[in-house]
C-alpha cells in the first residue's frame, strides 16, 4: 500500500483519538475513547456527514448542531491540533507506516464485518495491506514454552504456508513468533496484530525483506510509538481472531492471562471463528478448560489441502443473534454496510461484497471474474483484474477474495498474482 | 476557539503601532490577506517583491489571531538573520516572536520555558529544525498540538522548480501534505515564476488562494560589466565603491572571495566588512552596522540572504554572477526599494561558471556514493552512526552528510535515523530520486545558461528579469542616472595582483586524535599541548589567480617549485614573524616526488638564513592523502607511515614544510614525532591549500 496518502477522514479520526506520539510520550489525556467516538460518528452520521467535514468550513456549523451532546471545546482543542498530526504523520511516512480509518476503502473489510462498533476506529501499518484481507489461520498461545511447543507452533505455520494460506498471530514472545516464523522460513504470508511498538519493528532489520515482499504484514490499532500495556494486549487479542478464518490456541493458561480471556471471548461471546484446542501431548488445565466451553480439537492436517478444509469451513454454529452492536453508520460509497439495516437495502443490492461467497449464488461478475482469468493464462494482479473489468481495486479484491475462498482460484507471487487453479481451469475448457 | 472575524478597526490600529506611523494605512492587498488568514478561508500564497510588507500580514494577523485564543503561529524560514530588523515592528504590536536556531543555543532554555508558558506568539525556526530529531520530539513536541498558524516563508524553495530547491523544503512538503484542511496556513514568497506557482499549488492544495503582486523595481539602475580576471574585477570595485551613492551590498559566490575582497578593499581605504556563513554571532552587529549606514558596504555571500530589509540600500554589486535569474533578481532587488534610484552592477568573471557548475554537481549524491551509503547500511543490522559511516566508506563527510540527508528526505523514505544510528527502512529507494535529480541539474544548466545571456544585454535588463518571472514587463523604465564606467585603472590592476599574491592562509592545528584514535601509533583522545603543532600558513589556494597556478606547475609539470616561490613564501614567514621563529627548517617525507620538497625547503632555508635537516622519512608507501575522502581514513593512513632519522633534532623551533594541505593530519602526525624526539615549537608551512572551499 502507498504509505504516502492519509484521507480527510483519518486525519479526522487522528485528531480526534489518536495519541499522535512525536516525542515525549503524549501528555493529553483528550483523546476520545472508541465509545466516544462512535456516538460523535453516529451523530455526524445522523446528519449525513462524515468526520472530515470536521476539518471543512461547515465544522463551526456542525459542532454548534451538536451543542449539549458533545463537549464542544475538548473536540475542537483536539481538531486544533493540525501541525502535531502532520509531525505525526511524516514520522509515520518516512517509516513506511500506513494509516487507515474505518470511513476509508483500504480498512480491512474483515474487521469492520465482524466486529462492528469494536472494530477499532484506525489501523496503523507497515507491508502489504491486502494480506490482511486474506483471512487465514490464527495461532495462539503462551509467552513462556517449552521446545516442545515451540516445534510444535513452528509445524503448524510451515503447513498453513504450504497450504498457501496466512498465518495471523501477536508477534509476542512464545508461541506468537514460532508459528509466524515457521510459516515465514516455508515461504509463507504472515499477518502480525501488534500492541505496541509498530514504529521498532518495522525498523527492525529482520523484518525488513518480509515487509518489502509481501510476506508480512504488520499492523496495530494503537499508536506506532505506543508501549507495551496490557488493556491493550487484552483488546488486541479480538482482532487476531476478527482476521482468521479459523484460531488454533497451542497453550493456555486456567482462568487467566490474555490467551485465555481471547479465547473464551470467542467461545462465550463473539463466535467470530471455529476455535481449535491442540490435540497432541499433555493439555494442561487450560486447553482442558477451553474443550469443556466448546473449543474444537484440532484435527491435525497432515497434508496442505486437509488445512485448506479446515480453513475453508466458515459456517459458524448457532449464531442466532448479532454478537456486536451495529456500527453506528454506514459510510457514503457503500464501503461500509451493515446487513440486515433496512436503510442499507438499496446499497446492498449493488454491492454484491455483501453476499455470501460460500454456498450463495455466484454473482455474474464473479463469473466474469473467472473467465478473465480462465482467457488471460497468466496470474493476474488484483489492479489488472479491477481495470479489465472497470471496477473499484476494493471490489476486485472482494471478488477473487471469494474465488480463493472457493477453491476456484488460487493466490501466488509477490505482490499477490491471481490465476484459476489448473483442475478448475481444465474443466472450463472441457466445458 | 470560537470562528474568527477579521476586525478592520483593530488590523488598522495593528498597522500603525507596527509601523510607529500614526496616519499608516494598508497597502494594495495587505487587509485583504489579513483577513483571508484571520476568517480561516483556506490557504493562502501570497507573491510578493521584498519590501511590499509581507511581514505586516503574519503579524498582524497571528495578533489577531493571539488575541481570539489562538495557539502561536510557527514560522519557518531558511535564514533567520533576516529576521532581526522585523522583530521590532513585531515588538511594537505586542507580538512576542521568539527563534529558535543553531546560533543561539544559550538561550534555548529560555525559549523553551516562554513556549511552555504561552509566553511566545510567533516562533521562528528554520527548515532544517524540523528535521532535527531532539527539536521535533523535546521542544516543538511542546507546541505542537496548540500551533494556531503555520507561515512558509521563502515558500519558493518547496518548489522543485524553484531556483534554490533546498532539501528541506521537502520535509516542509510532506509535512504541508500531511497538515489538515483546518490549520491555517500562508506561504509567502518574493519570486515565484508560472511553474513555481503551479507547483506550489499542487503541494499547497486545490483550494490555495493565490494573491500575487507586480515585480517591477523602478528605482533600479542595471548593468552588467564583463571583467574576466579577479584583478581587474578588485581593480574596479576599488576605483568605483567609494563613489557609489549611499551604502550596499557587494555579493560573492563564495566565503573566502568575500573574505578577500573586504580584505581588499579595506587595504584601499574603504570601510566595509565580510558577511558570511562563517561570521557566527558577528552576524547581528553587522546588519546593524549596515542598517545604520556605519559601513559602506557588506561584502557577502548569500547568507546576507532573502528579505534582508534597508529601504535605503544605495547599491547591490555582484563581484560574480549567481547561478539564476531569480536568484539574481532577489538579491538585487534588495536596493533602492525607498529611493528614487540604485545601482544594480553586475560584474561577470571567467571562474562564475566554474563555481556555479561545482554546485550543481554538487547539489546531489552520486549513484556511487548512495549504492556505498545503503549497502554499508545493508550489512549493519543494528544500523549506522554518522562516524561509523565515515570509518568504513572512503566518502567525506560532508557528501556522507548530503546522501544521509537527501535520502531520508525521500517520501518514502529508504533510511531513516533510530536514535543515533541511521537505519534502512521496509522502502527501496525509487528511481524517480534519480530522475528529478537530473531534471533539476538540467534546470539548473538552463538557468545558469540564462543568467549568461543576461549577461550579455546591452539593453533592456529590467524587461529580461521581469519576462523571466513570467511577470509583466510593460512601462519598466530606468531611473535616469548615469551608467558606470567598465573599464580599469591599470596601476589599480598591478595592485591587486600584488594583494592576491600576499594573501596567506591560517592553518589552524588539530587538537584531537580522530574517532577511534590511530592504531598503529597508539594514539587517542586529546594530543598533549607540548605535542602538538602550532598555527601554520598556507600561501596561496590550490590554483588560484595568486600563487596557485604556479604552485601547480611546479609540482605537475616541472618537478621543482620555482624561486619566486621561495621568495614568496620568505617573505610570508617574514611578515608572519611566527614566535618564538624558527632556528631550523624540515619538510614532509614523499617516496613519488623524494627531491622536489627537500630541493625547495633547502633553498628556502638558505633565503631565510636557516639550516635544514631531513628529519623524516617515510617507512611505507600508502595512497596519497587526496585519494583519502573523509578526515579519519587521512588520519589513518598517516598512521605508522613517518618516522624521525637520527638520534637526535636541532632543539630549536622548526618550520615544516609541505606542498599541499588538505585535512592537516600530515602535519599533525609530523609534528607529534618531531616534538617526541626533541624539536621545539612546529610551524607547518604548506604552498597551497587543497580544502574544499565553497559553502
Amino acid at each position: 500500500m502507498n504509505s504516502s496518502h492519509v484521507s480527510a477522514n483519518t486525519q479526522a479520526v487522528l485528531l480526534l483519538t489518536g495519541p499522535l506520539i512525536v516525542g515525549r510520550a503524549g501528555r493529553s489525556s483528550e483523546m476520545l475513547s472508541t465509545g466516544e467516538y462512535n456516538r460523535l460518528a453516529r451523530a455526524l452520521h445522523d446528519i449525513e456527514r462524515e468526520p472530515a467535514d470536521l476539518l471543512g468550513p461547515e465544522a463551526g456549523d456542525i459542532l454548534a448542531e451538536f451543542r449539549g451532546l458533545i463537549d464542544g471545546e475538548r473536540i475542537t482543542r483536539l481538531l486544533g491540533r493540525g501541525f502535531l498530526l502532520s509531525q505525526a504523520i511524516e514520522r509515520w511516512q518516512s517509516r513506511s507506516i500506513w494509516v487507515v480509518c474505518r470511513e476509508d476503502d483500504n480498512y480491512p473489510e474483515r474487521i469492520k464485518e465482524r466486529l462492528k462498533a469494536a472494530a477499532p476506529p484506525l489501523f496503523y501499518g507497515c507491508g502489504d495491506a491486502d494480506l490482511l484481507q486474506s483471512g487465514g489461520l490464527a495461532i495462539v498461545g503462551s509467552r513462556n514454552i517449552t521446545d516442545t511447543l515451540r516445534e510444535y507452533a513452528e509445524d503448524v505455520g510451515r503447513l498453513v504456508a504450504r497450504a498457501g494460506k496466512t498465518v495471523i498471530s501477536g508477534g509476542a514472545r512464545g508461541i506468537d513468533q514460532a508459528s509466524m516464523r515457521g510459516a515465514l522460513r516455508a515461504d509463507g504470508w504472515v499477518v502480525g496484530v501488534l500492541a505496541d511498538s509498530l514504529e521498532r519493528l518495522v525498523m527492525a532489520r529482520e523484518n525488513r525483506d518480509l515487509l518489502m515482499d509481501g510476506r508480512l504484514v504488520l499492523v496495530s490499532p494503537y499508536d506506532p510509538a505506543a508501549g507495551f500495556e496490557v488493556g491493550r494486549a487484552m483488546s488486541r487479542n479480538k482482532l487476531i481472531y476478527a482476521f482468521a478464518d479459523a484460531a488454533l490456541v497451542v497453550s493456555s493458561d486456567y482462568g487467566s492471562g490474555g490467551t485465555w480471556a481471547g479465547a473464551t471471548e470467542q467461545l462465550e461471546k463473539l463466535r467470530l471463528v471455529p476455535v481449535y484446542v491442540r490435540s497432541g501431548g499433555d493439555l494442561g488445565e487450560g486447553l482442558e478448560g477451553l474443550l469443556r466451553k466448546g473449543a474444537l480439537p484440532w484435527p491435525d492436517p497432515s497434508s496442505p489441502q486437509e488445512m485448506v478444509e479446515i480453513l475453508s469451513f466458515r459456517e459458524y454454529p448457532a449464531m442466532d443473534e448479532p454478537q456486536q452492536p451495529e456500527l453506528p453508520f454506514a459510510i457514503r460509497e457503500g464501503a461500509l454496510v451493515s446487513p440486515g439495516t433496512v436503510e442499507n437495502a438499496g446499497e446492498q443490492a449493488k454491492d454484491s461484497s455483501a453476499e455470501p461467497c460460500v454456498g450463495g449464488a455466484v454473482p455474474e461478475e464473479m463469473r466474469n471474474v473467472r473467465e478473465f482469468l480462465g482467457a488471460v493464462q497468466t496470474p493476474q494482479t488484483v489492479d489488472e483484474i479491477a481495470a479489465h473489468l472497470n471496477v473499484s481495486r476494493n471490489q476486485a479484491r472482494k471478488w477473487v477474495q471469494c474465488l480463493v475462498d472457493e477453491g476456484v482460484v488460487q493466490r501466488t507471487g509477490r505482490p499477490f498474482r491471481f490465476s484459476l487453479r489448473r483442475d478448475v481451469q481444465k474443466n472450463m475448457f472441457d466445458v | 476557539m470560537a470562528p474568527v472575524r477579521y476586525d478592520a478597526r483593530r488590523g488598522l490600529q495593528l498597522l500603525r503601532l507596527g509601523t510607529g506611523q500614526p496616519v499608516a494605512l494598508f497597502r494594495h492587498g495587505q487587509e485583504e490577506s489579513i483577513a483571508h488568514v484571520v476568517d480561516g478561508r483556506g490557504r493562502l500564497l501570497l507573491v510578493q517583491k521584498t519590501g511590499w510588507g509581507k511581514s505586516y500580514v503574519y503579524f498582524i494577523a497571528n495578533k489577531l489571531l493571539r488575541e481570539s485564543g489562538a495557539g502561536p503561529c510557527l514560522l519557518i524560514s531558511p535564514l533567520l538573520a533576516l529576521m532581526r530588523n522585523q522583530i521590532l515592528q513585531a515588538e511594537r504590536m505586542g507580538v512576542r516572536a521568539e527563534t529558535i536556531n543553531s546560533d543561539n543555543q544559550d538561550e534555548w532554555e529560555r525559549v523553551e520555558a516562554a513556549i511552555r508558558g504561552n509566553k511566545v506568539d510567533i516562533l521562528l525556526i528554520s527548515p532544517e529544525r524540523l528535521a532535527n530529531e531532539r527539536f521535533v520530539t523535546a521542544v516543538l513536541a511542546s507546541v505542537a498540538e496548540r500551533i494556531g498558524l503555520l507561515v512558509i516563508d521563502e515558500a519558493h524553495c518547496i518548489s522543485d522548480w524553484g531556483h534554490d530547491f533546498r532539501p528541506h523544503y521537502r520535509l516542509i512538503q510532506r509535512i504541508v501534505q500531511a497538515l489538515p484542511a483546518n490549520l491555517r496556513l500562508l506561504a509567502t514568497t518574493a519570486t515565484a515564476n508560472n511553474r513555481v506557482i503551479s507547483d506550489l499549488e499542487e503541494v499547497l492544495g486545490p483550494r490555495l488562494t493565490v494573491m500575487r503582486g507586480d515585480l517591477n523595481r523602478p528605482s533600479l539602475k542595471l548593468q552588467t560589466i564583463r571583467l574576466a580576471k579577479q584583478s581587474e574585477r578588485l581593480a574596479w570595485l576599488a576605483a568605483q565603491v567609494p563613489a557609489l551613492p549611499g551604502n550596499g551590498i557587494i555579493y560573492t559566490l563564495t566565503v573566502k572571495d568575500a573574505d578577500r575582497i573586504a580584505a581588499w578593499l579595506r587595504s584601499q581605504g574603504l570601510n566595509v566588512e565580510s558577511y558570511t556563513s562563517e561570521t557566527g554571532p558577528r552576524r547581528v552587529e553587522l546588519e546593524n552596522a549596515l542598517l545604520a549606514n556605519r559601513v559602506k558596504a557588506l561584502v557577502a555571500t548569500t547568507a546576507l540572504g532573502m528579505g534582508f530589509d534597508k529601504p535605503d540600500l544605495g547599491f547591490v554589486v555582484h563581484y560574480q554572477s549567481p547561478g539564476s535569474v531569480v536568484a539574481y533578481y532577489q538579491q538585487v532587488g534588495r536596493a533602492g526599494r525607498a529611493l528614487n534610484a540604485a545601482y544594480g552592477i553586475l560584474l561577470s568573471g571567467e571562474e562564475e561558471t566554474d563555481i556555479t557548475s561545482y554546485f550543481i554537481t554538487n547539489a546531489f549524491p552520486t549513484r556511487q556514493e548512495v549504492d556505498l551509503v545503503l549497502s554499508a547500511l545493508l550489512n549493519a543490522r543494528g544500523g549506522l552512526t554518522l562516524w561509523e559511516l565515515m570509518s568504513r566508506l572512503n566518502l567525506s563527510k560532508g557528501r556522507i552528510e548530503k546522501a544521509l540527508s537527501l535520502l531520508s528526505l525521500e517520501s518514502p523514505a529508504p533510511i531513516a535515523k533510530q536514535g543515533p544510528r541511521w537505519q534502512l527502512t521496509p522502502t527501496e529507494l525509487s528511481e524517480g530520486f534519480w530522475q528529478r535529480a537530473e531534471r533539476l541539474t538540467a534546470l539548473r544548466y538552463q538557468e545558469q545558461e540564462q543568467m549568461q545571456r543576461y549577461v550579455s544585454l546591452t539593453s533592456g535588463l529590467m524587461e529580461f528579469l521581469i519576462r523571466a518571472l513570467d511577470g509583466d514587463p510593460v512601462d519598466v523604465r530606468p531611473p535616469d542616472i548615469p551608467d558606470l564606467p567598465a573599464t580599469t585603472d591599470g596601476a589599480l590592476v598591478q595592485a591587486a595582483v600584488a594583494f592576491l599574491r600576499r594573501t596567506s592562509l591560517p592553518l589552524e592545528p588539530r587538537r584531537q586524535w580522530p574517532g577511534g584514535g590511530l592504531p598503529v601509533m597508539q594514539l587517542s583522545g586529546r594530543i598533549a599541548l607540548e605535542r602538538q603543532a602550532q598555527e601554520g600558513k598556507a600561501l596561496c589556494m590550490w590554483g588560484d589567480s595568486g600563487w596557485g597556478e604556479m604552485v601547480r606547475l611546479g609540482k605537475y609539470a616541472d618537478n621543482r617549485f620555482s624561486d619566486e616561490l621561495v621568495e614568496a613564501c620568505t617573505g610570508l614567514v617574514r611578515t608572519w614573524n611566527p614566535e618564538p621563529f624558527p632556528t631550523w627548517i624540515t619538510c614532509i617525507p614523499s617516496r613519488r616526488h623524494p627531491n622536489l620538497l627537500p630541493d625547495f625547503a633547502r633553498r628556502l632555508a638558505a633565503s631565510l638564513g636557516l639550516s635544514f635537516h631531513a628529519a623524516l622519512v617515510k617507512t611505507v608507501e600508502r595512497p596519497q592523502q587526496k585519494a583519502m575522502a573523509n578526515s579519519s581514513l587521512q588520519a589513518r593512513n598517516v598512521d605508522g607511515a613517518l618516522r624521525v632519522v637520527g638520534s637526535s633534532l636541532p632543539s630549536g623551533p622548526v618550520l615544516l614544510i609541505d606542498d599541499m594541505v588538505d585535512s592537516r593530519w600530515t602535519f599533525t602526525i609530523a609534528a607529534w614525532l618531531l616534538r617526541a624526539h626533541g624539536s621545539g615549537e612546529v610551524f607547518p608551512l604548506a604552498l597551497a591549500y587543497t580544502g574544499r572551499t565553497n559553502e
